[in-house]
């Protein structure tokens, strides 16, 4: 039996949600706390995504990408590589970005430890959403999570509520 | 047409076809956790890579588009007209001394390749004009009747019965050839008397038997606003005979005055669905919505039966959509109405598994007979089944968001029409503190008109010892709207 946890009525095991009062009745699940799932961006694995918003991006991959930060004037440019993970640095959790956004962050919660990923792929730069929880938006598009999306030369990226403009370099 | 574990990109990430976007991301979640961080490598783990790519497809709109118009037909068979797939919220089940729930969702789809052309409707309304119908009632479900003329075709037919006291044929059953003469009689319809509603309903069968022959589906629709009196038994004997005769029953109910649990055994043999609007400014649209339905269906006549192994029995069940209400269940066959090609079916049965030892299997079955409309094939029969284990040692995983869901809101449901049974007892207290429970959930899950009425229904019934007529109708048809809504949460 499991013993309801707010009104103490008992239920049988298994049971979803108290028939009582309501609530739910097991462990769920905090649906904040994501999970990633990378994938190779050259591969022609069907379980690959088609890229969303395809021909748009420049096929030529820029030489380096410079992110610009207009609420704290920091410009970071980082060499174009076949992924620029975007998200917090977190040395318990092992993770370092490689554009580290820790100190844009205005507080904790608005940039995911792993939160975005800007791909080489073969059909062009591509941003991709790692399920994080405040979101990546493109020029005001909020992308759904796990699928890539074309990045062009003076785009406009919102991680959370952060603007981060991107400026491709030869 | 036994299903092995499906490899449907909705069965893998465990929602319904219906899910919304967000939905599928919080289903991927759960299931990747699922997997231990060490298997979630897609090129070496088969099935973590099932799961991958049922999100990238189902993810994506235009995937997912290209995926629904093949899905059926290609897990089915050309052949095939239904896919009856089964979801339970554990197939591992830990081998425990005690009775434990599992949860079952079944879903009846449409196979795409079998869709026929619109079928032809035989289609009576049966119109309360009592008194108490006088005025903007009466005026509305003119037009809808009047715009309802319009929306039917060649070769579709129509009937239409008024009654009070008595009944009477207005239209009796015709083909929609003249239209302008059907929608004059209409305009002639005026109120006066009381609600007897089985002379309506009596007359309106037999229009419809004259109309039988060319038409694929016969239907009648009730709109009351009133109780009917000292007839209600002979109502629903009536819908049982309507129902072995294959004709399916709708019910409206307007204002507060009607017997909702009247109105519900009506539908019930025939798995029909009954609505309820506040006021007639909408009578319209349900009307053409109803209309609408029934030319998409796809199969009728459908009854279900759920088999189960001998430890396994069967706490309720409920249906999801298209009309989501609580099914009689009984060892027999449950009659579950029409299948729309458009719309799946979904029922969800709780179930009480008794003990089993380490080691053991179990079953669950589920049969389906249908008359299947394009074809012409009726009385025909579909299975699926699903292997249940018992281990000493399951670890507790995340239920799939789609029973979740379905649980959660029929648990509301339910909640709700259990404090309205303890107002009615006189459990004052217990009536107003679970309604304000509703209240709170409701209020969590963003329904906050429906949970300022649940509100007031707690204030309601702690002052004057009952529910408000108005109140008690907005509550139940609301959440049970909800039931059926899989883009709320």
């Amino acid at each position: 039996m499991i013993t309801c946890p707010d009104c103490q009525h008992r239920e049988l095991d298994g049971s979803l949600f108290c028939t009582e009062c309501g609530e739910p009745l097991q462990p769920g699940d905090d649906d904040r706390e994501t999970v990633t799932l990378l994938f190779d961006p050259k591969s022609d694995d069907p379980a690959a995504p088609v890229l969303v918003g395809k021909g748009i991006g420049p096929l030529t991959a820029p030489g380096a990408i410079r992110f610009a930060i207009p609420s704290s004037g920091r410009e970071v440019r980082i060499p174009m590589q076949d992924q620029i993970r975007i998200g917090r640095a977190d040395a318990q959790r092992n993770t370092h970005p490689e554009l580290d956004l820790t100190e844009d962050s205005t507080h904790e919660a608005v940039i995911s430890r792993l939160h975005a990923v800007v791909l080489n792929t073969a059909q062009g730069v591509a941003i991709l959403d790692l399920n994080s929880v405040n979101g990546t938006q493109v020029n005001g598009y909020r992308l759904p999570p796990h699928l890539p999306y074309a990045l062009s030369n003076g785009d406009e990226l919102k991680f959370g509520d952060l603007v981060v403009h991107v400026f491709f370099e030869e | 047409m036994a299903q092995a574990r499906s490899s449907d990109h909705y069965a893998i990430l465990g929602v319904l076809p219906t899910a919304a976007v967000a939905e599928i991301s919080i289903a991927l979640n759960r299931q990747v956790k699922r997997f231990p961080e060490e298997e979630r490598d897609p090129a070496t783990n088969a099935a973590f890579r099932e799961l991958v790519v049922a999100y990238r497809v189902l993810s994506d709109p235009e995937r997912r588009a290209a995926y629904d118009r093949t899905r059926v037909t290609s897990t089915v068979g050309a052949s095939e007209a239904l896919m009856v797939q089964l979801l339970v919220s554990q197939a591992e089940l830990p081998a425990t001394a005690e009775d434990q729930v599992l949860y079952l969702l079944l879903s009846v789809i449409a196979n795409p390749a079998l869709v026929g052309k619109k079928p032809a409707v035989n289609l009576s309304l049966v119109i309360d004009r009592s008194t108490s119908m006088n005025g903007d009632r009466i005026n509305q479900v003119k037009a809808a009747a009047s715009a309802i003329v319009d929306q039917l075709e060649r070769p579709d037919s129509l009937s239409l019965i008024t009654f009070s006291d008595r009944a009477q044929a207005v239209v009796p059953a015709m083909r929609v050839d003249n239209k302008p003469l059907i929608k004059s009689r209409i305009s002639q319809i005026s109120t006066g008397g009381a609600t007897e509603i089985l002379q309506g309903l009596q007359m309106a069968l037999m229009e419809l038997r004259k109309a039988r022959r060319g038409a694929q589906i016969s239907h009648l629709i009730l709109l009351t606003d009133g109780h009917t009196y000292g007839d209600a038994e002979g109502c629903i004997e009536l819908a049982k005979k309507a129902a072995a005769e294959g004709v399916g029953i709708s019910a409206l109910g307007i204002g507060h005055e009607w017997n909702d649990l009247f109105l519900d055994a009506l539908v019930a043999p025939s798995g029909g669905s009954s609505a309820y609007l506040e006021g007639p400014e909408r009578i319209d649209s349900y009307l053409a919505q109803r209309l609408d339905s029934l030319s998409q269906s796809f199969a009728l006549d459908l009854h279900l039966r759920l088999s189960m192994a001998p430890r396994i029995k069967v706490r309720s069940v409920d249906m999801l959509s298209p009309s989501p209400h609580p099914m009689a269940h009984s060892g027999r066959s449950m009659a579950v109405g029409t299948l729309q090609h458009n719309a799946p079916l979904s029922i969800l049965a709780e179930l009480i598994v008794q003990p089993h030892t380490p080691g053991e299997t179990s079953r669950v079955k589920a049969d389906i007979s249908a008359d299947i409309i394009s074809t012409d094939q009726r009385a025909q029969r579909f299975h699926s089944e699903l292997q249940l284990s018992f281990e000493s040692d399951t670890p507790l995983r995340p239920p799939l968001p789609a029973i979740e869901r379905a649980v959660n809101k029929v648990n509301l449901y339910r909640m709700s029409e259990k404090a309205r049974e303890e107002a009615e007892k006189g459990q004052l207290q217990e009536a107003a503190r679970r309604m304000k429970r509703v209240a709170t959930h409701l209020l969590n899950a963003g329904h906050g008109q429906l949970a300022q009425a649940a509100l007031d229904e707690a204030v309601h019934i702690a002052r004057t010892g009952d529910l408000s007529v108005t109140g008690r109708k907005r509550i139940k048809y609301g959440t049970r709207a909800l039931i059926a809504d899989d883009n709320l949460p």
